[in-house]
């Protein structure tokens, strides 16, 4: 499966197709295709304006309800990460949980209300409408937007709480070096171009801020034979596993309840020039029937129970449209 | 001339790329990449300079990191060990290790550094440093002499008294590291 998918990957690159690409957390399942043959496929996504649908309007108010995972068995992943933590053997792992949702909206209706970033629609199993960039590339420049960082934007002196806030500060700081630890695998001159910037982001019911990085470095001359391997190889993305990511993620397997699947896995368009890709983050999925939130949030030896958990709730929202 | 060799020996950690990239600037010497689970013999003749990179855990339970200390010592090839690779050094000259009540991860610290010594030539007293350690080395046997210092009292570097063997807690590859790539030219030129 991954070979078939690094092949097609390869050729339309090569070929400057301009194409659409999934991968799960786990690299089981990628998919890929042309993008104007994405729709057929039931494929809609938009990044940035660029789309392979027509807009719609949707009439209804969305509306969420959910009852929150159960604590005790937040707490007991939490409490058996915290212990590695301690330990060493992780310096920040992203703890993740599904949460089963009820809405009066489709799934074709979020993504039509939601205004984020990169929304993706795939063949009615999921729904995501992302603010986080993966890697963007332009000629031989890569970046890559680790975000890591959040704080009610209608709090008092919300930005500079923000960017004072220490744990938030090592945290960020931890997700940087993984970042330029990632790229300096495939590419050369590492750069932190922009260190903690703060960007506004609307939800259904407040504004939050959030601080990311911009990192780049340049790739090799005949970086497209070898980009589709090279991605791969950055995958699970920094933000949404930790560091160091090997240990991290088996960790992360050993006390998630369920696969990952294409949450927190990446997607993105190739345009026939440039590469735009994001973190599957801010995800809906239906699964037999049932409809889950899925979300979570960076756990590091400053980590609080009580805060970790209510993050995990407030990240559950859906667009207002 | 066959180029000099730099064999990097990769604990399985996520900061390992970064030590390339900050070596990458270094023009004259070969760098080789190895995961100190599948590292041979072979490849430790062939090296000129020696680094251990961080990692998760701790030393003991990485049994190469013992033989490969022994084997730096025993025909003298310069070795440097960061954080994880610091510990092991420390433990296997006869040091101890502890686990810190608070684990540092992404801390920017000061460091007052010993700028007598080779690794440490050309930088000021005190660097600021990045930290992600949930151990420290707690005690050095005669045999090492400590130079450098958290400004909370920790051991952040180590040498020992008659082999080039260095260990130094902090990153030198982090971004919060000032002169982390000025430390891993003066251990390259060594």
């Amino acid at each position: 499966m991954l070979k078939e998918f690094e092949t097609q990957f390869t050729q339309f690159l090569k070929e400057e197709e301009p194409f659409f690409f999934l991968v799960d957390f786990e690299k089981e399942n990628p998919f890929v295709c042309k993008m104007k043959e994405a729709h057929s496929e039931g494929v809609f996504f938009n990044i940035k304006g660029i789309k392979n649908y027509e807009e719609k309007k949707v009439s209804v108010i969305p509306k969420l309800s959910f009852l929150p995972i159960d604590k005790a068995i937040y707490t007991k992943s939490f409490e058996a990460v915290k212990e590695h933590l301690e330990r060493g053997n992780t310096y920040l792992l992203n703890l993740t949980f599904p949460t089963e949702i009820e809405m009066n909206a489709s799934l074709e209706d979020v993504f039509h209300l939601s205004d984020a970033p990169y929304k993706l629609l795939f063949k009615n199993q999921f729904v995501l409408f992302s603010p986080e960039s993966f890697v963007q590339i332009q000629e031989r420049t890569i970046s890559t937007f680790p975000m890591k960082g959040t704080i009610d934007a209608a709090l008092k002196n919300a930005s500079h709480v923000l960017l004072s806030n220490k744990k938030e500060e090592w945290e960020h700081n931890t997700i940087v070096d993984l970042m330029r630890n990632d790229l300096s695998m495939i590419a050369t001159d590492i750069k932190v171009e922009n260190y903690r910037y703060v960007e506004r982001i609307k939800t259904h019911h407040s504004e939050i801020l959030q601080t990311s990085s911009k990192i780049s470095g340049r790739l090799k001359k005949d970086f497209r034979n070898t980009l589709c391997q090279d991605l791969l190889s950055l995958l699970p993305a920094g933000s949404v596993s930790g560091a160091p990511k090997q240990k991290t993620v088996e960790i992360i397997q050993a006390n998630e309840i369920t696969n990952r699947g294409y949450y927190t896995g990446i997607f993105g368009i190739y345009d026939g020039e440039k590469l735009d890709s994001a973190v599957n983050i801010r995800f809906i999925e239906r699964d037999n029937g049932k409809t889950y939130f899925r979300s979570g949030g960076g756990i590091t030896t400053n980590s609080v129970l009580e805060d970790e958990y209510n993050e995990l709730i407030q990240k559950i929202y859906l667009p207002k449209g | 001339m066959k180029r000099k060799q730099i064999l990097l020996i990769d604990n399985n950690d996520s900061f390992t790329y970064n030590i390339v990239e900050a070596l990458r600037k270094i023009k004259d010497y070969q760098l080789k990449v190895v995961k100190s689970s599948v590292i041979k013999q072979k490849q430790l003749e062939e090296a000129d300079k020696v680094i251990l990179s961080p990692g998760p855990g701790l030393p003991s339970e990485i049994p190469a990191l013992h033989s490969i200390i022994q084997f730096c010592k025993d025909f003298d090839i310069p070795l440097l060990g960061i954080c994880l690779g610091h510990q092991a050094i420390g433990e296997f000259f006869g040091g101890e290790i502890k686990q810190m009540e608070a684990p540092l991860h992404g801390r920017r610290e000061k460091c007052r550094v010993d700028i007598q010594t080779a690794l440490f030539q050309g930088l000021p007293k005190e660097i600021e440093v990045g930290l992600y350690h949930s151990w420290k080395v707690s005690s050095l046997s005669d045999e090492m002499r400590q130079i450098g210092l958290s400004s909370t009292e920790i051991i952040m570097a180590i040498q020992h008294k008659r082999y080039k063997i260095y260990g130094i807690q902090f990153h030198p590859e982090s971004f919060i590291t000032k002169k982390g790539d000025r430390i891993l030219s003066n251990f390259i030129a060594l």
